[in-house]
């Protein structure tokens, strides 16, 4: 198996999932383009780190929390007034 | 950083809460944590996504591993019903009042190992919600999605699916609606989704906060004057943040104090409409609330923000929820001097 880094971590959080990795120095959008399909991380996402969003090019830091937050969600029955 | 194991015969169960498995008929995803166990094959085509962050993926076919099927198996810590109760009693609350669906966000604090409910920004018509994405916040880890439906048994549409589709976790529909209130509640991992009974997600008792919530109340309300107006809204705020007027009226923020007004201003909500009642640092030096009554709706908001005033999500509840008889014979054409 891989071994885990020994640098610092940044925890990714993505709904139900939070992972800790060596992500420092690493480009959010890189890591978005990594994990989405490990954590099932959809398009419609933003970046927020620390609370905060930030852009894509955000490079990550040691101990940083980064968490892909959805936009926007919908429920409801299918449009056409149908049961789905 | 994500481990890669093989399933041979010295395969044993890992501890890590990602791995992937390398199996007689290709590459498995493991996601393992306290809510559920899946194990789900990985297309062919995201092979290359997952060796960027340096998955270091088996070279060579190997003639001894073992076979792996996909599976998935749910492990969440029983909800209680007291939740269940609470958010059939709002969701019934709503659907009373405005005859709207509703959405609700679930939660599940670290700490004390309980399960918390928000309440998302949304619009909605009895058919249809949209909601507001936040982050999580601190100390809490979302699990899933609740929904109600008015007029009708509880069952997944095809908008539930997509919505659900990149959202792994706890999704749960309340029918409202039908000869008896139901539940149908599903696991999503990975596009997959493993229906789940609600006796497997809930603790003793969940049968009767379902049948019961929502009915109590509007009948005791029907009996007799309330001597309490509070609706699921009022309920909701004030179960999260104390009764109105309890709160705050300074706030410590990143090493600075803040009063109501400075509150108001650095979130932009300082128009004449807007009137502050009071704050409260729901989470340290992480997360704060501030409650003031919108002046132009009647309504009581209780907004959420961060260290750096950027809004998160609020509630709102309407005014006659605290007023009850007296917000009719108010003269609203002022300014409102009840005191709150």
């Amino acid at each position: 198996m891989v071994t885990l880094g020994t640098m610092s971590s940044v925890t990714v959080v993505h709904g139900i999932h939070r992972l800790t990795l060596p992500l420092v120095g690493r480009a959010v959008g890189g890591v978005r383009h990594s994990l989405a399909p490990v954590l099932n991380i959809g398009a419609d996402t933003m970046a927020v780190v620390n609370g905060g969003m930030v852009g894509e090019d955000y490079v990550l830091a040691p101990d940083d929390l980064l968490e892909f937050v959805r936009l926007a969600g919908e429920k409801g029955k299918v449009r056409d007034g149908g049961r789905g | 950083m994500l481990p890669v194991y093989v399933k041979d015969q010295e395969y044993h169960l890992p501890s890590d809460p990602v791995y992937f498995l390398a199996a007689r008929d290709g590459l498995y995803l493991v996601k393992q944590n306290r809510f559920f166990r899946s194990v789900t094959s990985v297309p062919r085509q995201d092979l290359v996504r997952i060796g960027e962050i340096g998955v270091a993926l088996p070279q060579r076919e190997r003639t001894d591993l073992l076979p792996q099927a996909e599976e998935v198996v749910a492990t969440f810590p029983p909800i209680s019903a007291e939740i269940l109760e609470q958010v059939v009693t709002f969701f019934a609350g709503i659907a009373r009042t405005h005859g709207t669906e509703a959405v609700a966000l679930l939660y599940y604090d670290l700490q004390t190992e309980r399960y918390q409910v928000i309440v998302p920004r949304q619009s909605a018509t009895e058919i249809h919600a949209t909601y507001t994405g936040a982050a999580t916040p601190a100390g809490l880890q979302r699990v899933g999605t609740l929904h109600s439906h008015v007029g009708d048994v509880a069952f997944h549409s095809e908008i539930d699916l997509a919505d659900e589709e990149t959202d792994d976790g706890l999704h749960i529909v309340v029918g409202l609606g039908g000869e008896h209130r139901s539940l149908a509640c599903v696991l999503v991992v990975d596009g997959r989704r493993c229906p789940l009974a609600p006796e497997t997600l809930f603790d003793r008792g969940w049968e009767l906060a379902l049948a019961a919530s929502g009915e109590e109340s509007s009948a005791q309300m029907g009996a007799v004057t309330p001597a309490d107006p509070a609706g699921p809204a009022r309920r909701a705020i004030e179960a999260r943040y104390g009764a109105l007027g309890t709160g705050r009226r300074v706030l410590l923020i990143e090493g600075r104090l803040y009063s109501l007004s400075e509150v108001m201003l650095a979130l932009g909500l300082a128009f004449e409409d807007n009137r502050a009642i009071d704050a409260v640092e729901v989470l340290e030096d992480r997360l704060y609330m501030v409650r003031y009554f919108d002046g132009e709706t009647r309504q009581v908001v209780a907004l959420e923000f961060d260290t750096h005033f950027r809004y998160l999500q609020e509630t709102r509840a309407h005014i006659a929820e605290w007023m009850g008889d007296d917000y009719y014979d108010f003269p609203w054409s002022a300014w409102c001097p009840w005191t709150l």
